[in-house]
């Protein structure tokens, strides 16, 4: 008696209570998990004729992510008012109109935006957050939901599992289009339909959009090989979709190859981005961004799967054995497609395009207003967190100072991301509550009003802790950035005159 | 007494559960046996041959298993291992009953040889297995190997179960629910504790079932060519007695195929007097089903199956009489002193 | 200790992370699933019986090509024969008085002989009852009673996302073949089948698709939404399907009786520009360019055209069902049978009508002959 009698009863206890989650039948936490993901996966399909593929809804608007193969049949000019308009079914059983808002026809995503019904109730979508491979390992179980074959008369998704069989895979593409530079590679059963539509990871979070699969024997026999862009190559390109631009994918319109354990470079424009840094012919290409570069297909991934007018850092050796780094930006991969050329979302809103149009006034007039010339700034950068990955954008500060005068007291931003270049940044504008600004880092011009930001956890808030006063009116002195109210980076600014505008 | 060591189980058990959930299994095994496998860089060129195939490292010598193919040429082939680095390969062995090959490296590199089970381990059909490999070209030198999850679906004679003569091995392979495609084969087969229980093999049609059928060598079966190959240096194949098959002039009958067109039932039309089938029972009319566990549905399958039987085994069949379904078996000739 | 160890091991479970999958828990609980379903798997041989063709199309010579090469005229298309596959299938017990379920796979070719083998080794000559074409199923009877009969998985645990096992029994009297994976939906092909990602493959047709418990959820077939059979190129795409045991359990008295079940066919060309509400009747002049020759694909056929149904209709009730959009009727008339009768609210122009509509039976991917096939045998006499 005694102890041994009360902790027993206790300990029968335990095990039920502690295993709640893992019911014999099968592990219901992952069935609750299928079943609330499945109310994010839309089938996407052309408005004409049968045929299509699968989408997700990544935000509370009902922004849909998805393929643009899966997309690029609407896009023919010859379709009028029509173009840009597909049909998506959700597992609620609805069928809804999209239109196409942003395109990224290199890296084979499209972004769409869903249009609730006459009848329809306002009120949030149930949408899905990105993840990361950088979370994720070889054996990593992994759930890829679809509609493939057009299966889903009810719009319920086709759910396949597998494991993560390989992580920041190269597929090339044809003539420059689709390529896949960083996929994730699954065994998890894709088929033709599944394209656009999600994989995610077992913890509800997209890993990567469906897109390719490996074909054997006659072309017909699925071989458990299926591909899925990376959601964080699909982060660098959503904030651009989401302000309706069409994307491309960078370049440093060079070639190098690998011999005898060095990356030469083999080939190189001229006037392109790395001629322009003093590249020539024969000299061997070090790191980029800080990281040792490992080889031709290493180069290729690495800048493929970045946008065009992205910044990146190169180091290199010249062939007389000088070691120079520098900063050069990424040109379009391929001229654009002339089939897409001229194309807009069809459908933008009107006030948006008002809007875009007022603020881009406004910035001429603020950048233009002392003869066409812009302040120069010197900025230093100190990291308190040496483990913060974080690149700071180019001229966002001038800009905002250019566009706001007088100089708002607290100026918040949002940052879309752990990696911020020429993505966008989100200026939160007091005093109207909710209103986001979305600027150009590199030109300060807005893209857009009244969008929300990309909702990932990994937020960067830039918060001004001083201020000065220059010739060129009141700037910000020091500002820190944050995420989640650590300080990963201090920002040091100094005013130093102006200069003429490009 | 009872009670503190309970309480302190129940302790120690708590702290566990505040840390981080462990790295799951499958992550922890793929990372554990990836180290093992390596790309094998074959003559390239040859049309409708991968020139690039997968092999396991199964010695720190430098002992690597890999399947044989046309690719394999002395000079010209090659291994790149987990890290990138290409190392020239010589072919020290090969086994063409089984398919295989051994290739050899020298390296100061230091290898991980995959772990294999204990002598006797029969994985059977439900257990859950880890296949590995570089299929299509998917990865580059140095990039990791693909995975896939599956399990095992069966053990079994695929010869028998082909209707095409072209399947060699006279011996039980393993078939698994994870794909293998040009390029993995090679590639390693591992259950959940990270040992190799078999080598990828081949996708072989089967026109039985219009399907295409992959399969993997059990490592039982690959372990008479490792330890002729790796115990000595020598590549000698044991020379094999020709297996004398039973014919049906030698049994004893002759059956109902006169001349049409698609090859009918195994219909008796006369057993001989005295033969091995007189023996058995068999009449006029009865129809063969099975014979030594193969169905037979036609004639000219009939023939087929015979070919790859012993005749100095007993054979049990199974056949229709009317609406009976009957055993028999064919006696073997006694040997004549 | 005793104690101690079991609870530990069941903590350490619950810390694991929600939705993992735990592998060693399949590695437990999968071969303990297969000898509980093993007892109720049967392996069928079918023997004799003639190989159906289906014709190929005969191609006219191209323009000017009335000679080949060699100045000969160009030879005609070999007759293809239908993919069909010879070797043995699977079924299931589900009477312990000797009815067994398999898929209809193996009787495409209407053969003479049909052998079950049970588990415990016996061979029985089976006799073929009715034939299911909507679920791809046949019935089976052998003379034997006491079977052993599968325990049917709850309805309330059968959700996409649960881990479930394809079994057949082709391969011999060891443990029955299997393949992993999970249910990827459920309520396809009108409501009739599972849809797994589990390889499904002419080794299991006719087997059991089942759940870790060894409990059956359904029978494998080779299905398509286009029907049987059409689905024999989907065996490695990770799409395979299982006519639900719920479902099986309401036709069998139909099929004991011999009875044959079709899939119903309205005949209607749904417009799929129409977002809804309702579903519009595509209009006479399909988009897209045809061969020349070809005539033009109507929208309204057979049953629909019996029923007075025009091009441009706007179907808006099905039974007393608002349709939402096309899929929706799709949808609700893919669960319907040949013979069934249904009652649509139908606008055309200004007017509401009320049609009814009898459908009838959807053609087959290849058509099979009825069985018995009578072909003489060698020594019948």
């Amino acid at each position: 008696m005694g102890l041994v009698e009360l902790v027993l009863p206790l300990l029968t206890l335990l095990p039920a209570q502690a295993s709640a989650g893992h019911s014999p039948g099968g592990g219901e936490d992952r069935l609750e998990l299928v079943h609330r993901l499945a109310g994010t996966v839309c089938a996407v399909m052309p408005l004409n004729r049968r045929g299509g593929g699968s989408g997700v809804i990544i935000d509370p608007e009902g922004t849909v992510l998805t393929n643009f193969h899966v997309v690029a049949s609407a896009l023919d000019p010859k379709l009028g008012k029509k173009r840009g308009v597909m049909k998506v079914g959700t597992r609620d059983g609805r069928l809804r109109r999209a239109r196409v808002i942003g395109l990224d026809p290199g890296g084979d995503l499209a972004l769409l935006r869903l249009e609730r019904g006459a009848d329809e109730k306002p009120g949030p979508f149930p949408w899905a957050p990105l993840g990361s491979q950088e979370e994720l390992r070889v054996g990593s179980f992994a759930l890829a939901m679809g509609n493939p074959f057009l299966l889903a008369t009810d719009f319920s998704p086709t759910v396949t599992m597998g494991i993560v069989s390989g992580l920041h895979r190269y597929l090339p593409g044809r003539r420059g289009k689709l390529v896949y530079p960083d996929c994730v590679q699954t065994d998890a059963r894709i088929n033709p339909g599944n394209s656009g539509g999600p994989l995610f990871d077992m913890k509800g979070r997209i890993i990567g959009i469906n897109g390719r699969i490996s074909v054997g024997q006659r072309g017909r026999v699925n071989v458990g090989l299926g591909f899925a862009i990376s959601a964080d190559q699909a982060r660098l390109f959503i904030p651009d979709m989401r302000a309706g631009r069409l994307c491309h994918h960078g370049s440093l319109l060079l070639d190098a190859r690998d011999y005898e354990g060095e990356l030469v470079v083999a080939a190189i424009q001229e006037k392109g981005p790395a001629w322009n840094a003093g590249i020539r012919h024969g000299d061997i290409l070090l790191e980029l961004d800080g990281d040792p570069l490992a080889g031709q297909n290493d180069l290729l991934q690495r800048i493929a799967r970045l946008p065009a007018g992205w910044w990146v850092r190169l180091a290199w050796r010249e062939r007389k054995g000088g070691r120079r780094e520098e900063r050069l930006r990424l040109v379009p991969a391929v001229p654009p497609d002339k089939k897409l050329q001229g194309w807009e979302p069809a459908g933008l809103d009107e006030l948006l395009r008002r809007e875009r149009h007022r603020l881009e006034a406004m910035a001429r007039r603020a950048l233009g207003a002392k003869g066409g010339t812009v302040p120069v700034v010197a900025r230093t950068f100190s990291r308190p967190d040496r483990a913060a990955a974080l690149d700071p954008p180019r001229a966002i500060l001038p800009a905002l100072g250019a566009l706001h005068p007088p100089f708002p007291k607290a100026a918040e931003f949002d940052g879309g991301d752990r990696v911020m270049g020429r993505a966008v940044c989100v200026l939160l504008l007091p005093g109207k509550r909710g209103e986001r600004l979305f600027l150009d880092p590199d030109s300060g011009l807005p893209l857009g009003t009244g969008w929300s930001p990309d909702p990932t956890e990994s937020e960067v808030r830039l918060v001004v802790t001083a201020w000065q006063e220059s010739p060129a009116g009141r700037w910000p002195r020091r500002v820190s950035w944050r995420r989640e109210g650590r300080e990963l980076l201090v920002e040091e600014i100094e005013v130093k005159g102006r200069r003429q505008s490009l | 007494m009872k009670a503190a060591t309970i309480t302190i189980g129940l302790a120690a058990v708590v702290p566990l559960s505040a840390q981080e959930p462990p790295r799951s299994l499958l992550q922890d095994l793929f990372a554990r046996v990836s180290p093992a496998l390596v790309q094998v860089l074959g003559a390239g060129g040859i049309r409708g041959v991968p020139s690039r195939g997968t092999g396991v490292v199964l010695s720190a010598k430098g002992h690597i298993i890999t399947f044989d193919s046309i690719a394999l040429k002395p000079k010209a082939t090659s291994v790149a291992l987990a890290d990138g680095t290409q190392v020239p390969a010589r072919i020290l062995a090969r086994d063409p009953e089984r398919g295989l090959a051994m290739l050899k490296i020298e390296t100061k590199r230091k290898l991980s040889p995959a772990v294999l089970p204990p002598r006797g381990t029969r994985p059977g059909p439900g257990a859950p297995v880890l296949l590995t490999g570089f299929p299509f070209k998917v990865a580059g030198p140095g990039e990791s190997a693909s995975a896939f999850f599956g399990l095992i679906k069966a053990r079994l004679r695929l010869d028998l179960r082909l209707r095409r003569a072209s399947f060699p091995l006279r011996k039980e392979v393993l078939l698994t629910d994870t794909p293998v495609n040009p390029g993995s084969q090679g590639g390693g087969l591992f259950d959940l504790q990270g040992r190799l229980i078999g080598v990828a093999g081949r996708l072989v049609e089967s026109t039985e079932t219009n399907t295409l059928v992959s399969y993997c060598l059990p490592i039982d079966e690959v372990r008479p060519f490792l330890d002729r190959v790796m115990g000595g240096g020598g590549a000698k194949q044991e020379a094999k007695d020709p297996i004398p098959p039973p014919t049906l002039a030698g049994l004893g009958l002759k059956l109902f195929d006169f001349g049409l067109r698609s090859s009918p039932p195994a219909y008796i039309h006369r057993v001989r007097h005295g033969s091995p089938a007189a023996r058995a029972g068999l009449r006029p009319d009865d129809l063969i089903l099975e014979i030594a566990g193969r169905p037979v549905r036609t004639c000219a399958e009939f023939r087929l199956v015979l070919k790859r039987l012993d005749a100095r085994q007993r054979l049990a069949f199974t056949f229709k009489r009317g609406r009976t379904v009957r055993q028999g078996v064919f006696e073997p000739p006694k040997e004549e002193r | 200790m005793k104690y101690g160890i079991p609870i530990a091991a069941t903590l350490a479970l619950a810390t694991a992370a929600p939705a993992q999958v735990e592998v060693e828990r399949l590695a437990r609980l999968a071969p303990a699933a297969l000898k509980r379903i093993d007892p109720c798997l049967v392996t069928i041989q079918v023997y004799g019986g003639t190989r159906v063709n289906t014709p190929v199309a005969k191609k006219k010579p191209a323009e000017g090509k009335e000679k080949n090469q060699k100045g000969k005229p160009p030879r005609r298309p070999r007759r293809r024969p239908f993919p069909i596959a010879r070797g043995a299938t699977s079924g299931v017990i589900i009477s312990p008085d000797g009815l067994i379920i398999t898929s209809l796979w193996s009787f495409q070719l209407a053969p003479t002989t049909i052998v079950v083998e049970l588990r415990d080794g016996r061979k029985l000559m089976a006799r073929a009852l009715g034939r299911d074409f909507s679920r791809g199923l046949a019935l089976l009877q052998v003379e034997a009673g006491d079977l052993p009969l599968p325990e049917p998985a709850p309805p309330a645990t059968i959700r996409p996302g649960r881990l479930v096992l394809a079994t057949g029994r082709t391969f011999g009297p060891e443990l029955p073949a299997s393949s992993m994976g999970i249910l990827s939906a459920v309520g396809r092909l009108g409501g009739r089948a599972v849809q797994t990602d589990a390889d499904v493959s002419p080794s299991c047709y006719g087997g059991a698709l089942i759940d870790l418990e060894g409990r059956i959820i359904g029978v494998l077939a080779p299905l398509s939404p286009r029907g049987f059979a059409a689905g024999i190129q989907w065996y490695d795409s990770g799409i395979g399907f299982a006519a639900t045991w719920a479902g099986i359990e309401e036709i069998l008295p139909r099929l004991r009786r011999g009875e044959e079940i079709h899939p119903g066919r309205a005949g209607i060309a749904l417009d799929p520009s129409h977002l809804g509400p309702g579903a519009v009747i595509a209009a006479p002049s399909l988009p897209g360019r045809l061969p020349p020759g070809t005539p033009q694909p109507q929208a309204v056929t057979g049953p629909a055209k019996k029923a007075g149904l025009k091009a441009k209709d706007r179907i808006l009730e099905m039974d007393g069902v608002k349709i939402r959009h096309s899929f929706h009727l799709e949808n609700l008339l893919a669960a319907c049978y040949a013979g069934d009768q249904v009652a649509l609210t139908v606008k055309r122009g200004e007017k509401l009508l009320s049609v009814k509509l009898t459908l009838e039976k959807r053609s087959m991917a290849a058509p099979l002959p009825k069985l018995p096939f009578p072909v003489k045998v060698p020594g019948q006499r």
